[in-house]
């Protein structure tokens, strides 16, 4: 008995080894799209959940032919969004999958584009907007821009995210920065006016305090381009401004709330006090969390080192001279004068 | 329903409850709920969205196999240890007895569904999911499902023997959630030389797809109300043609 | 007095498979059953005894004649309302309780929530299934479910019992309670058709027989009049009887048996037993007991069988 079994051990060995580089180009069949429509009768979603799950531990294998490889892969993203097409995963992971570890930029899209075709088609059905819509958009944005390196086309596609109700602030930071590098100003200002009038205080202050950071971008750039052009920095804001080279409008509302430092640095005082107002808000929200874990309210310091900390690294603030932050018995934090 | 039928669903709510047979396909239903979240884990992202889709997969088939085990084999069972003849030969019908049968399998294969369902809740609630539209349409889907199965279990019973009934109404289940497909083969033009035959057989054929709604409910897409409501109309429809083909052929049994 | 079973010219024919020979289960058959009267049916296996039954039930309809329970035919539900119907072997829904069950029964035969609930545990009581009142069927022996049915069969309380074989089964014990409630239940006006093989039952229950032999009617009559028109014997029981006379007896004995001082003999014809009693007696022996004996049901079913059967081979 012992014999046998120390037997059939040797031979697992070497039959491991010949499974395993058999395997490594078995193709693994994926039912077509229409059959696998027919087969799930009915639990759709549920079969896609299956073939996902089937193929997730796949994504990581390596196969010699990757021709059989495209065509596996693309086989299990066509038939998974198929059968749900809400399957947002399926799209996100399986466009980023291609392009990046596969470099199927164009499969990437043409993923990508199916999603967004599928979530139109149920926009307009259901009447209403749907986040992963929004998300698929981004995405589509990020793959033009980060395989493609196609400019015009990830403009393209920001300025349709943006105009979506849940687009996030990242996203249309991104579009404002491009439309300012295409020296589209007013544009670039009306994409971050945009929420001033949104419903949720929280989404007006960031909009607010964004406003004036773009603001601010657009006279930065006008100060190196002062300083190419002249050869030499500007002296003052007003000389600055004078030869901007902007139109006497957009120079106004751009420089209203700008100023000039002693070493020819420039600031937004007005961007720097929504910065410390929404940091503020930060605080108070982590201030919340604190004391549903720790049954009292932190003391402020301890924003300033240990977890605290991070909040305020991340905003990379800069407290104003001569005053501190401090947070009363209700939780409110404010700024006041250090005396 | 008179007293008589009351009596005899009543009667066969308290014999399949307490038979062991039921309690091992809820077992099953409640099983296939709890172990959905085993492959939400394997999905990294999408747990909430796992756990639903295969938990209510899981009830789909849970209706399937109490129709199938319970179900179809209630009147042979009934034939063969001769429990039919203290029944039939009273005042009670033939028709009353299978409405009575019908009412009370439908009874407990319903409070089994609830119970999953119950269950399905929970693990929803507990995994930081909730308990939305999408969900209380999938539940009310798969209630009427259980109907329409119940009532092709019966028909084949009353028809045949029990294997075959079973096999049969797992053939209803498949053709009810596949007829969809027939709609595709004609649709855009295709297969234009049978579109004739494939738009009658799609009429014709019972299609269960009218009240899935186990689908997608974790998209947010809301639910379309007045497509649950007639595809209830429609179910119940087929719920009343197949007893009463029941019904015929249960008349025409000699014992 | 009203006729509670009318059948006339009943005939059914099975076909057990589409392309199976058919089976004739009943050919002709016709009987009446009046009421208050209490009439046994007999046969041997296959007879169609059963096949009666289910279309007396409703439960099979004839390919052709008349059955009628109380001038209806049984396949319409009124006719069924006054019929308590106990089937040989009977099974009920096993995860119910007696109690339960009655509830069950009593409504399938119209009888009120609140009457069954009064009848209920008195018929329980009746049929010595009190203690058992809550348990499961299940776990009930055959016997229990024996006398439960007849409890099921009694809870409307019918004007017509239809009992298909219902002391089989049964301890000594249980075939008296059962026979003493269908005595009981004749006394109290009850129209009793009782299936049987069991004929020493038949006999002590019945008013009437009807013997049925493949799907037809051999015999009709009552048991007296069947009975007597057979031949008699008589059972002798002697001791102290000398050689001589012992020899005679042995001579004219069907069966014959010594023990010990005591000669018991079964001797046929009507007169040459109570001679050999007499003779007996003249030689100084003692004579313990002289009984008539009447041709046992049984003996009797088998012969009418029998000469049956020949006839039809004649035939």
């Amino acid at each position: 008995m012992v014999g046998a079994v120390a037997a059939a051990a040797v031979l697992q060995g070497g039959l491991g080894e010949a499974n395993a580089a058999r395997r490594r180009n078995d193709f693994r069949y994926t039912p077509d799209r229409e059959v696998a429509r027919v087969l799930s009768f009915g639990h759709r979603s549920s079969l896609a959940d299956a073939l996902w799950l089937r193929a997730l531990p796949d994504f990581a294998r390596e196969f010699d032919d990757r021709a059989l490889k495209e065509r596996w892969l693309n086989g299990v993203f066509d038939v998974v969004t198929d059968l749900d097409p809400t399957f947002y995963t399926a799209y996100s992971y399986g466009s980023t999958y291609l392009a990046l570890i596969n470099k199927q930029a164009d499969s990437a899209i043409a993923l990508l584009e199916r999603g967004i075709a599928r979530y139109q088609a149920m926009e307009a059905e259901d009447g209403r907007r749907y986040a992963a819509g929004t998300r698929l958009r981004i995405d589509l944005a990020m793959a033009y821009w980060m395989h493609k390196r196609d400019r015009a086309a990830t403009i393209r596609h920001l300025e349709i995210a943006v105009e979506r109700p849940d687009c996030d602030f990242l996203t249309r930071n991104m579009l404002v920065g491009l439309k300012l590098e295409d020296r589209d100003d007013l544009i670039a200002l009306s994409y971050s006016a945009q929420l001033l009038d949104h419903q949720n205080p929280q989404v007006r202050a960031k909009a607010a305090e964004d406003l004036e950071y773009t603001k601010l971008r657009i006279a930065r750039r006008v100060q190196r381009e002062f300083a190419a052009e002249q050869g030499r920095d500007a002296a003052s804001l007003d000389e600055l401004r004078a030869g901007c080279g902007l139109e006497p409008e957009l120079a106004a509302m751009v420089f209203e709330t700008v100023e000039m430092s002693a070493d020819g640095k420039l600031t937004s005082w007005r961007h720097d006090e929504l910065r410390v107002q929404s940091t503020m808000r930060s605080m108070e929200v982590a201030a919340q969390i604190y004391r549903r874990d720790n049954g009292r309210w932190p003391t402020i310091d301890w924003f300033f080192e240990g977890a605290g900390n991070s909040l305020l690294v991340l905003r990379r603030l800069d407290i104003p001279q001569g005053k501190r932050f401090v947070i009363d018995d209700e939780g409110r934090v404010s700024v006041v004068e250090d005396e | 329903m008179n007293r008589r039928a009351t009596a005899i669903a009543l009667a066969t709510f308290r014999e399949a409850v307490r038979d062991k047979l039921l309690l091992l396909v809820v077992v099953f239903g409640v099983g296939m709920v709890l172990f959905s979240r085993v492959l939400g884990w394997l999905s990294v992202e999408d747990e909430l969205k796992m756990v639903q889709d295969f938990s209510l997969s899981g009830m789909s088939l849970l209706a399937l196999f109490l129709a199938m085990l319970v179900g179809a084999g209630s009147l042979a069972r009934e034939v063969e240890r001769h429990t039919v003849y203290t029944v039939l030969t009273r005042t009670a019908t033939r028709t009353e007895f299978i409405l009575g049968k019908f009412v009370g399998l439908v009874w407990v294969f319903w409070l089994c569904l609830l119970g999953a369902g119950a269950v399905l809740a929970l693990w929803v609630l507990t995994w930081g999911g909730s308990i939305g539209a999408p969900l209380v349409a999938a539940m009310i889907g798969l209630l009427l499902e259980t109907v329409v199965l119940t009532a092709v279990a019966l028909f084949l019973g009353a028809l045949s023997a029990p294997a075959i009934a079973s096999v049969g109404t797992f053939a209803f289940y498949l053709v009810g959630h596949g007829t969809e497909a027939l709609r595709e083969l004609t649709a855009q033009g295709r297969s234009p030389d049978f579109a004739a035959v494939y738009s009658v057989l799609y009429r014709v054929l019972p299609n269960l797809e009218n009240v899935n709604f186990i689908n997608a409910t974790t998209s947010g897409r809301p639910v379309d109300w007045e497509s649950l409501g007639l595809g209830a109309l429609y179910v119940l429809l087929w719920t009343a043609a197949l007893l009463a083909g029941a019904v015929v052929m249960f008349r025409r049994r000699q014992f | 007095m009203n006729t509670v079973i009318r059948v006339r010219d009943l005939h059914k024919t099975f076909r057990p498979s589409a392309f199976g020979r058919p089976v004739q289960a009943l050919r002709g058959v016709s009987f009446d059953v009046t009421e208050g009267e209490c009439l046994g049916y007999l046969g041997p296996n296959g007879a169609g005894k059963t096949t009666t039954m289910k279309v007396l039930t409703g439960l099979m309809t004839p390919t052709s004649g008349d059955a009628l329970l109380l001038g209806v035919a049984p396949s319409d539900a009124s006719a069924r309302a006054g019929l308590g119907y106990l089937p040989e072997n009977p099974y009920f829904y096993e995860h119910l309780t007696p109690l339960e069950a009655l509830d069950f029964y009593g409504a399938l035969s119209g009888v009120s929530a609140a009457t069954v609930r009064e009848r209920a545990p008195r018929l329980l009581e009746r049929v010595r299934l009190a203690d058992a009142a809550t348990r499961r069927i299940r776990g009930f022996s055959k016997g229990m479910r024996q006398r439960f049915g007849l409890a099921a069969a009694l809870i409307h309380e019918p004007a017509l019992l239809m009992l298909d074989e219902p002391l089989s089964g049964l301890d000594p014990a249980g075939r008296r309670l059962v026979k003493e409630i269908i005595l009981e239940e004749r006394a109290a006006g009850r129209t009793v058709f009782l299936c049987s093989h069991v004929l020493a039952d038949v006999q002590e229950l019945c008013d009437r027989v009807v013997i049925v032999h493949e799907g037809q009617i051999a015999r009709e009559g009552t048991i007296q009049y069947l009975l007597e028109s057979g031949p008699r014997s008589f059972e002798l029981v002697a001791s102290h009887v000398p050689d001589e006379v012992k020899a005679r007896i042995r001579e004219a004995a069907r069966l014959y048996r010594e023990a010990g001082d005591t000669v018991t003999a079964h001797i046929g014809g009507a007169e040459a037993a109570p001679e050999l009693a007499a003779a007996v007696h003249a030689a100084g022996g003692r004579v313990l007991s002289l009984r008539p004996e009447r041709e046992n049901l049984e003996a009797w079913f088998v012969r009418v069988i029998q000469r049956e059967t020949e006839r039809g081979g004649d035939a």
